[in-house]
């Protein structure tokens, strides 16, 4: 049954590499990692079927590496909300200099000024 | 023991039900239902587990996984009002979309190629009589007893961590 | 029948005392599913009653008299009054899951009764029938696991009916069974310490050979028993549902069955945890003192007998947990979560590592290698019980000098007592922001 449980275990990380890439909801592509992580285990559960119990100690590791995971990203989701109000990954590029609804052409250049809302970048006269 | 009709029977539908739920949970626009749909493929990784004898690790995935970090999930989700669907579209552009499916393809490839190489024969079943922590406690309080006590030091960082991002300032 | 399997029940009638196998194994755990899940139902239906009747005595009233004689039929009347009466869908709801959310909180009640040894095994022709559904070599996890679950039946209906009181009731839920449930399995990592198995059976048979682990584990069982009370949702912790704030929560949009299913599943919750605190630190179905009962040869009489201890020893676990209910006040919620983290939680460590420790240097001192698998050794039961005991002292009068244990019959300090005579007076301060 290995090599059945390695196939689901592809299809799944695959699953969830395509989520990661196409979706902009934070937390959906969040819980795209935990499925990833998720397929791995599988994997490292059907090889312990081969090599022995080390797989499933491995196993225990990717849990525990998830849940903290899942706590720190979740405090990081939770900031972000707080100053965003939104946790869609479009609006969340400050480090860029401009919003995502800036139609500004030159906006490389925009200087950043008091945005009206903390989701847009207050660049231009379109954001203010 | 664990071989015949209905062993194969129940390895292939739990491992097809976690592949269904899977896709529709990356296709839910709602949050909520996609989590479920993600619990729904944690259980049946539990029970795949649980058949290819590793019944601590399939009930401390249902633990880990279903009970604390999903319910975790769906709490924030709620705490911020995400549930419902919002009203412009979740999905990235039309090129990131063709990106993915063609990063998704690749690596499906690869990932397939790398599956099909020759196995090594596998392990007899544990005596029903053993008890299931038995056989990881070697490897974990031993071989890997060093990683074992970092990952605590992990732990503790992520609790320091969540609490000083999500502490609201005053 | 066919023949084939008729063949096949009567091949193995040889050994009545090896475990049964192959066809009638099958046949049995049917049979087995289908009477636990209905005495369990009947149960339940029953504990109803027990509750109106136990508040009546509680509160100096009769309670439901009417129905049937001494108002014994009331369940039933209930049901059909549950089955009969209007389903309403709030139109705001998310049907789905707002259809889904009492299964989803019904199921994982009632199927953690699964792994629960609730008798000795009973000999038949086909062999031995171990008295409980399935005795998984994973057993406690398995609770813990599928106790973990129901918090989501809660957590749904309180998004998915799309109303503020049942999303903070929901809201609510999930973490308080979250911070609970960390207390509770540390709690039972004592209990695994001194059994060495987690299966369910192997506790009870090495508390049959060992003596009962309430003693000897005091504190552990005092803790997984308020994490108990916290993880059914019932007083003094039913925040999720407070009426007099939150309109009963999460369940406030539901009616008909729907609501009778999260009532079946808070009952449901109950007889499990009780079964549990039974089976984990009262010597499950093992009668005290009188040890012929607890062993092989097995004999269907003693079957009987410990089945009949095992409902006394969860019948009372039951009444406990309404004795509770009618007689302390809930926590607010703040206090709720401190004392899950701030309180339970750190004890439950401490705990456990003084209980490892103890575990470790009796070991070694080699008072009794091989107590805690094989018999009863009167001086290694005592040291761990007296370390309890201690612990307890110091845990319940020590640390917590009348703050958070016994706060109703503390006494009032000298500036609270002040405080109070000045409001008496003057009448309530009025509210911030006034």
């Amino acid at each position: 049954m290995v090599p059945e449980a390695l196939f689901f275990s592809a299809i799944l990380f695959v699953i969830g590499v395509v989520g990661v890439l196409t979706r902009r909801n934070a937390i959906i592509i969040f819980m795209c990692v935990e499925l990833m992580l998720n397929a791995v285990n599988l994997s490292f559960i059907g090889f312990s079927r081969l090599y022995g119990a080390s797989g499933q100690v491995f196993v225990i590791f990717v849990m525990s590496v998830a849940a903290a995971e899942a706590a720190v990203g979740l405090a990081i989701i939770i900031a972000i909300f707080r100053h965003h109000e939104t946790v869609d990954l479009k609006n969340i590029n400050l480090l860029k200099g401009w919003c995502s609804n800036c139609p500004w052409p030159n906006r490389v250049e925009c200087i950043r000024l008091p945005a009206p809302s903390p989701s847009w970048c207050g660049c231009c006269r379109y954001c203010r | 023991m664990p071989n015949g009709f209905v062993y194969e029977f129940l390895f292939y539908l739990f491992g097809l039900t976690a592949i269904v739920s899977a896709a529709i949970f990356v296709t839910r626009r709602n949050a909520v239902a996609a989590a479920l749909w993600l619990v729904n493929t944690m259980f049946c990784l539990a029970a795949l587990y649980i058949m290819m004898d590793a019944q601590f690790v399939g009930a401390i995935q249902v633990l880990v996984y279903a009970g604390a970090i999903m319910v975790v999930f769906l709490f924030v989700v709620m705490l911020l009002n995400l549930g419902l669907p919002p009203s412009v579209a979740d999905i990235k552009s039309k090129g990131a979309r063709i990106i993915a499916l063609v990063a998704g393809l690749a690596m499906l490839a690869e990932l397939l190629v790398l599956a099909r190489q020759k196995l090594p024969a596998e392990l007899p079943w544990l005596p029903r009589e053993t008890s299931v922590t038995t056989p990881i406690t070697e490897p974990l309080f031993r071989t890997y007893l060093l990683p074992f006590e970092i990952t605590s030091v992990l732990l503790l960082v992520a609790i320091v961590g969540a609490v000083v991002l999500a502490k609201r300032r005053s | 029948m066919n023949t084939y399997a008729a063949l096949m029940l009567f091949q193995h009638a040889y050994d009545p005392q090896a475990p049964v196998h192959g066809a009638p194994w099958l046949w049995f755990s049917i049979i087995k599913i289908l009477v636990v899940f209905t005495v369990l139902m009947v149960t339940i239906a029953y504990l109803t009653l027990a509750e109106r009747k136990i508040s009546a005595w509680i509160q100096d009233r009769h309670g439901p008299n009417r129905v049937g004689p001494r108002g014994l039929a009331q369940p039933l009347a209930d049901g059909l009054k549950n089955i009969m009466k209007e389903e309403t869908y709030p139109s705001a709801a998310y049907s789905p899951l707002f259809i889904l959310a009492p299964v989803m909180s019904f199921i994982p009640a009632l199927i953690t009764f699964a792994v629960i040894p609730f008798a000795a095994p009973l000999p038949t022709p086909w062999g031995l029938v171990d008295m409980s559904i399935a005795d998984l070599p994973v057993g406690f996890l398995y609770i813990l696991a599928i106790a973990s679950l129901g918090v989501y039946g809660i957590v749904l209906a309180g998004w998915s009916s799309n109303n503020k009181y049942a999303l903070l009731g929901g809201l609510r839920s999930s973490a308080q069974m979250v911070s609970y449930e960390v207390s509770m399995g540390l709690a039972v990592v004592a209990v695994l310490l001194l059994s060495g198995n987690v299966s369910l059976s192997s506790i009870v048979a090495s508390q049959v050979a060992t003596g009962w682990y309430f003693f000897p584990l005091l504190i552990g069982f005092f803790l997984f028993l308020v994490a108990a009370f916290a993880e059914t949702n019932r007083l003094p912790f039913d925040l999720p549902e407070a009426e007099s704030e939150l309109i009963a929560g999460y369940h406030t949009e539901y009616s008909s069955m729907k609501f009778s299913m999260f009532f079946i599943a808070e009952y449901s919750n109950m007889t499990t945890a009780s079964a549990r605190l039974t089976t984990l630190f009262f010597g499950g179905w093992a009668v005290p003192f009188w040890t012929t009962v607890d062993t092989a040869p097995w004999h269907w009489w003693k079957t009987v007998i410990t089945l009949v201890c095992f409902m006394i020893k969860t019948g009372f676990f039951l009444f406990l947990y309404m004795w509770i209910r009618w007689t302390l006040p809930r926590f607010r919620y703040d206090q709720l979560m401190s004392v899950g983290w701030k309180v339970m939680l750190p004890i439950a460590l401490c705990y456990l590592v003084v209980m490892a420790g103890a575990i470790l240097a009796l070991d070694a001192a080699g008072v009794a290698p091989s107590a805690r698998f094989g018999d009863f050794v009167p001086t290694y039961w005592a040291i761990l019980g007296v370390l309890n005991i201690v612990l307890a002292v110091l845990v319940f009068v020590v640390l917590d000098r009348g703050r958070l244990v016994s706060p109703a019959s503390a006494r009032v300090g000298p500036s609270e007592l002040a405080e109070l005579r000045a409001m008496a007076t003057r009448g309530p301060a009025p509210a911030q922001g006034d």
